[in-house]
């Protein structure tokens, strides 16, 4: 690229830079100048500490949690940090395990009216978040769906209190919140595999299975990984699904940081819980795509 | 044929309600360069990927080394394909993807990394084992396809156009190593193109196809010289063409009026003519005479004026615009030692040629 077009395109970009640097990137520098603040009574002392971070692992007597110690003096963000980690791993898994299939179907066995296809999937997305979770509370309420049927159908005569708020809902709800997010990116890489590579691995002797592991499934991969982190990163931090369905034991980070911003009247703490989950978040995605020799794969399929 | 490689047997294919090939029957021997040679959307590959399994016929019985192949599927025929587009694997690298088959063969590591090996040195691509598809030229990708269908050593190798994304200095040197790899590896080729001088070069028999039909089965000499229908000769090399009704038969032999004017004598292709029929008679530039001035018309004999000349160093082209005939008829002369040229455009010259270069075909 000449220097003319490398300026032609920074100023294309300009906007876009703006846009970002307004929306994403000065939210987390407040976020981050925040939390070496301190907050006493109902006003914020602006004089830089280190308190907040360090109250997160502070030593103490702590909890034990599924057989973890957690051994801190305040361990209730570790633990839900913990917690929330492994409810989005659940949940991804679900959901890429849901996708997967459907991306698959649509990619090679939908001939016709693909478009229609894609436009049907994408139909729950035209109410809001809000309202998906909400009809999910409908679904697992006490009065809700399922209960009512069962009672209906004289399988059960007391409606059953475990559908509702606690872990197992919230992921069934992120899982569900997601999917169409992850089947678009694994639909697209699975759509763009030249069908010659697949005859010619058949020519070349693989059968239909050994032909998918051995072209197929390393072909999606890009779009099998960009969807595991478009559903993974955001549901970690997530809290309007486990507010809503998750009740006290289905609690995540994310409902602890609101809880701490609005509530407790400890911005500055919430802001430390903040960037730690991020950073955390950011590390694992990093190890992760390490692990699955990202960057290998990248220079190959690109 | 004894013993062919390959047995078709009125293979028929549908897409549809739209025959792609249609009733077609012939054998391949072993060892042959067979091409399929003909227009984009004649069926060739279709055809091909019958052959490879890929598609199955309609109708039909296709046999392979003996054994009918209906039921049996791609990933277990004698046969490995290159394809048009050359499907390299992008994921994987070019030692890979050549090594891409040999797990199914009963080999040991060892030997299935010096089968590698060869396969390279075989299509020149050493020390670029290591690279990925997308750091390879065209020229390249086409060996990485060859030797990756080579090493498997099949009965059979299908090439789908294998040369056509090549540019033309490339594309004539691949034509020679291909023809010289056949010979080695000694195994039979199918190979299909749409360029009439590609399959005359390479193959011992060419099959011409046209609208999902064999039209002919011959040498490249064979296509050539005696083309059996008009498709073929205007497919294979240039033809001039004399609209003509026959006057007079004699065994191959045919006598026609020119139409309107003039009067031929050739040997029929087909089918012998008989009197009244309407044909062509058709005679290749090179079988011309051409000679200065305007001569006597008579058989075999037309008076025409030169509309243009092309001078092409080993030989000369010219055009001659003959009265009553829509194209001008094209005359080939080889520039021999002390052979000037005969005219220039606007000048008068004779056309003659002798009876056993005139072909009568139908007039379609
Ligand atoms: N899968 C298919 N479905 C419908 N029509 C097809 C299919 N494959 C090929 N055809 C049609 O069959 C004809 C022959 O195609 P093809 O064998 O690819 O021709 P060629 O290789 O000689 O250019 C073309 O008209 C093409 O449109
Ligand atoms: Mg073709």
């Amino acid at each position: 690229m000449s220097a003319g077009s490398t300026r032609t395109g920074l100023s294309l970009l300009s906007p876009a830079f703006l846009v970002m640097a307004a929306t994403l990137l000065a939210p987390v520098v407040a976020l981050v100048v925040m939390s070496f603040w301190s907050q006493s009574g109902f006003d914020i002392d602006r004089s830089f500490t280190l308190k907040n971070y360090a109250r997160l692992v502070e030593p103490g007597e702590g909890v034990v949690w599924y057989g973890i110690r957690f051994p801190f003096a305040y361990p209730v963000p570790a633990v839900l940090m913990i917690k929330s980690l492994a409810m989005s791993f659940v949940a991804t898994i679900c959901v890429i395990g849901l996708a997967w299939p459907m991306a698959y179907f649509l990619a090679f066995r939908v001939i016709r009216n693909k478009a229609m296809w894609i436009i049907l999937l994408t139909i729950p997305f035209w109410t809001s978040y809000l309202l998906r979770v909400f009809s999910w509370k409908i679904v697992l309420g006490f009065n809700g769906a399922i209960n009512s049927g069962l009672m209906w159908l004289g399988m059960i005569k007391e409606p059953l209190e475990f559908l509702l708020y606690n872990p197992v809902a919230v992921m069934i709800t992120l899982a569900h919140s997601w999917i169409a997010f992850a089947v678009l990116p694994i639909y697209v890489s699975l759509e763009k595999i030249d069908r010659s590579l697949l005859e010619a691995a058949s020519d070349l002797g693989d059968s239909r299975w050994t032909r998918f592991r051995r072209v197929t499934l390393p072909l999606s991969m890009p779009g099998t990984i960009a969807a595991t982190l478009l559903v993974f990163i955001p549901t970690v931090g997530d809290y309007v699904t486990p507010t809503l369905v998750g009740g006290p034991g289905g609690m995540m980070i994310g409902s602890l940081v609101q809880q701490l911003f609005l509530r407790q009247d400890n911005a500055p703490l919430g802001a430390a819980v903040s960037i730690v989950m991020m950073l955390i978040i950011a590390a694992l995605v990093g190890l992760f795509l390490w692990l699955i020799g990202y960057a290998r794969m990248r220079k190959r399929i690109g | 044929m004894d013993d062919p490689i390959i047995r078709l047997d009125n293979v028929e294919k549908s897409f549809g309600d739209f025959r792609a090939l249609k009733s077609i029957s012939f054998d391949i021997a072993r060892g042959e360069f067979f091409s399929l040679l003909g227009a984009s959307g004649c069926g060739k590959t279709t055809l091909l990927r019958i052959l490879a399994g890929i598609e199955q016929p309609t109708r039909g019985q296709l046999t392979i080394d003996g054994k009918p192949m209906a039921g049996v599927p791609a990933n277990q025929r004698p046969t490995n394909m290159v394809f048009q587009s050359y499907a390299i694997f992008p994921h994987l690298s070019v030692r890979e993807n050549i090594g891409y088959g040999l797990v199914y063969q009963k080999i040991s590591k060892a030997e299935a990394k010096a089968r590698t090996d060869e396969a390279i040195e075989l299509v020149k691509l050493e020390g670029l084992g290591d690279r990925s598809a997308h750091q390879l030229s065209g020229g390249q990708r086409q060996r990485v396809a060859l030797a990756r269908a080579l090493v498997c050593r099949p009965k059979v190798l299908l090439l789908d156009e294998p040369l056509s994304a090549l540019d033309k200095k490339l594309r004539e040197e691949m034509q020679q190593e291909l023809r010289s790899l056949q010979r080695t590896v000694g195994i039979t080729f199918v190979f299909v193109t749409h360029d009439q001088e590609e399959a005359l070069t390479l193959s011992d028999r060419i099959a011409v196809m046209a609208g999902g039909k064999v039209l002919q089965i011959d040498t490249p000499q064979g296509l050539y010289e005696r083309p059996n229908c008009l498709d073929v000769a205007e497919f294979v090399g240039t033809m001039n063409l004399f609209p003509a009704k026959v006057t007079g038969v004699d065994g191959a032999k045919a006598v026609a009026a020119g139409d309107p004017s003039g009067e031929f004598a050739g040997i029929s292709a087909g089918r012998p003519a008989a009197v009244g029929d309407t044909v062509f008679m058709a005679v290749r530039p090179e079988k011309i005479a051409i000679r200065a001035g305007a001569g006597q018309a008579g058989r075999n004999q037309v008076a025409g004026r030169i509309s243009s000349v092309s001078y092409l160093g080993d030989r000369s082209h010219y055009l001659v615009a003959v009265d009553g005939l829509a194209a001008p008829v094209a005359v080939y002369l080889s520039n021999l030692a002390g052979q000037g040229m005969v005219g220039t455009p606007g000048a008068d010259v004779t056309l003659s040629w002798d009876e056993t270069s005139v072909l009568v075909l139908d007039r379609a």
